[in-house]
C-alpha cells in the first residue's frame, strides 16, 4: 500500500490508521513505487493547483493514471485526493486534474451557509456502496472543504451529504474509491471505511 | 446536517498542559499527550492545542509535541503558538495538525494569512483573536495577551476574513479561566460581523454556557478548557445539554468498533 506524497498532504494521519489495521504502508513520491505497490492512497490537504503542480513536477501524472485506469490498482482518494481524481477544478483559477473520473471540482453551493464546510456531518449511503459496509445509516464523518466534486455519472456516487444543498460525499467506481470527508479523522466509522477499502484490496490479491 | 462542535482547548507551555486565569497565574496540570488520548477515547469532535510559551520572538515550534499529540488522535486538531511563516505551517500540517492557529504573527503581517490560505486553503487557517473589554468596545491583544495593539477586535475579525482566514477563534481575556461563562457580547459581535465560522472561547463554567455560546453568542462552535480539566464534565455531557436545547450535535456510539 503506497501513500502518495504530493508534498502538501497530511500523510502520517492516514498512515497510522492503516498501521492500526495491520497494513504495511510506504509514503513515497516516486513513480517506480507506484508501479510496485498493490494499492494507492491519495490523501490531501491544501489547494488543488499546488497539488497538481507538485504531481506534475514529480512526474507522477501518467504513472497515477496508468495505475488507476490500465493496471486497475485500488485507489483511495481522500478530500483533496478525491478532487484530484476529477478532470478539472475551479479552485483559485482553472486547473486540469488527473482526469481519472468524470467529475469537476466546483465551489460548494450552500444556499447561504458559511464556507468552508467544516465539521461533522451525517451522510446518506448511495447505490449500496460496499465502501460503507457495516456502517449505520446517517453516521457522522468529518468534513473540511470549500469545494466539492460534481459528478456526471450518478451511479458512481457512494454517499451524499447535505450542507445547504446535497453534494457528493464519496465515490466508488470499480477499483477507485474516494471520500470528500476525512476517514482518518472520523474515529470509529472512519476506521471502518478504511477497513472496507483494505478488505477490497485483500480481495484483489486473494 | 452539520453538527455543532465542542472543542477542548489544551494550553501548553514547556511541554506540559497548563491552566491559567485571565492569561495569568499559569499552573501545570498534566501531560498533554495523555490528555489528548483521553479526549480521543471520549470521541471528542476536535481539539485545539495552543503553546502559550511560543510567542513570535521566541524559539521554534515544538514539532515533537505536535507529532506526539497527532499520533494519539483520529480527530482533527489545530495547533497554535509561535507560527510565524508559511514554512512553520507546512511543517506543522505535515506533522499531523489539521489546521493552524495564528494570532500575533497575523496581526503583525496579515499577508501571512493570505499566503497560508493560498497554499493550504482557508479551511486550514484559524485566526485567533484575544480581546479585552474597553470603554468603547474590545481591544486586540497579542503575544499571549501581553501586548495591547489598539486594534478593535470586531474590525480585525472582518479584516482577517478578507485576508483569507477560514475560522476565527475568539477568546475573552477577561473571562478566560474564570469559569464564569463566555463574554457573550464579544462573541456575538464578532460572529455577526463575519461570514466564516467563529469558535467561542474563554470562561465556560457550566453546561448551559455551551448552549449560550451558540444561541446567544451566535458562534459556530464552542471551545473550553478548565471545565474539561477541572470538573467531571465531558464534551459528551455538553453535547447532551446542547441537544436538549435543539442544537444539532454528534454523539458517536462508543460501543462501535470498526
Amino acid at each position: 500500500m503506497m501513500i502518495v506524497d504530493c508534498k502538501i498532504g497530511n500523510l502520517r494521519n492516514v498512515q497510522k490508521v492503516f498501521e492500526k489495521l495491520g497494513v504495511m504502508t510506504q509514503i513515497s513520491d516516486n513513480a517506480e513505487d507506484i508501479e510496485k505497490s498493490d494499492a494507492l492512497v491519495l490523501p490531501g490537504v491544501g489547494a488543488f493547483g499546488d497539488a497538481m503542480n507538485n504531481i506534475k513536477s514529480l512526474g507522477l501524472l501518467e504513472p497515477l493514471r496508468k495505475a488507476a485506469l490500465k493496471d486497475k490498482k485500488p485507489i483511495l482518494g481522500i478530500c483533496l485526493g478525491m478532487q484530484l481524481l476529477g478532470k478539472e477544478s475551479f479552485e483559485l483559477g482553472h486547473h486540469q486534474g488527473l482526469n481519472i473520473l468524470p467529475m469537476s471540482v466546483k465551489k460548494l453551493e450552500t444556499n447561504g451557509l458559511k464556507l468552508p464546510h467544516i465539521g461533522w456531518n451525517n451522510i446518506n449511503i448511495e447505490n449500496q456502496a460496499s465502501l460503507f459496509n457495516g456502517i449505520p445509516a446517517d453516521s457522522d464523518f468529518y468534513f473540511v472543504h470549500s469545494y466539492n466534486c460534481v459528478c456526471e455519472d450518478q451511479k458512481i456516487i457512494a454517499a451524499t451529504c447535505e450542507y445547504g444543498k446535497r453534494f457528493v460525499a464519496a465515490i466508488q467506481k470499480d477499483n477507485i474509491f474516494a471520500t470528500q470527508f476525512h476517514p482518518e479523522k472520523s474515529q470509529a466509522y472512519g476506521f471502518k471505511v478504511i477497513r472496507n477499502f483494505v478488505d477490497y484490496v485483500k480481495g484483489q490479491h486473494a | 446536517m452539520i453538527k455543532t462542535r465542542v472543542i477542548p482547548i489544551l494550553l501548553i507551555q514547556d511541554g506540559l498542559l497548563k491552566k491559567r486565569i485571565k492569561f495569568k497565574d499559569t499552573r501545570t496540570i498534566a501531560n498533554p499527550v495523555t490528555i489528548a488520548r483521553v479526549f480521543e477515547a471520549r470521541r471528542t469532535d476536535e481539539l485545539i492545542v495552543l503553546d502559550i510559551g511560543r510567542t513570535v520572538d521566541k524559539e521554534d515550534i515544538d514539532q515533537d509535541l505536535v507529532r506526539q499529540i497527532a499520533e494519539e488522535l483520529h480527530m482533527p486538531f489545530a495547533y497554535g503558538g509561535g507560527i510565524k511563516n508559511v514554512e512553520h505551517i507546512t511543517e506543522t500540517i505535515k506533522n499531523g495538525a489539521e489546521k493552524v492557529v495564528i494570532n500575533t504573527a497575523a496581526v503583525a503581517n496579515p499577508q501571512l494569512i493570505r499566503d497560508a490560505a493560498d497554499k493550504f486553503g482557508s479551511q486550514c487557517i484559524i485566526v485567533s483573536i484575544d480581546a479585552k473589554k474597553t470603554a468603547n468596545g474590545y481591544e486586540v491583544y497579542t503575544q499571549s495577551g501581553t501586548k495591547a495593539t489598539g486594534i478593535d477586535a470586531v474590525s480585525w475579525a472582518k479584516e482577517a476574513e478578507k485576508w483569507g482566514a477560514g475560522e476565527i477563534l475568539i477568546t475573552s481575556i477577561d473571562h478566560e479561566g474564570t469559569m464564569q461563562g463566555y463574554d457573550l457580547e464579544l462573541i456575538r459581535k464578532v460572529a455577526d460581523a463575519v461570514t466564516i465560522p467563529v469558535i467561542a472561547s474563554g470562561g465556560i463554567g457550566k453546561l448551559d454556557d455551551f448552549v449560550a455560546g451558540i444561541k446567544e453568542g451566535h458562534a459556530s462552535a464552542v471551545a473550553a478548557g478548565s471545565i474539561f480539566h477541572y470538573t467531571p464534565i465531558t464534551p459528551n455531557m455538553a453535547k447532551e445539554r446542547m441537544k436538549e436545547a435543539g442544537i444539532p450535535v454528534r454523539i458517536q456510539n462508543p460501543e462501535y468498533v470498526a
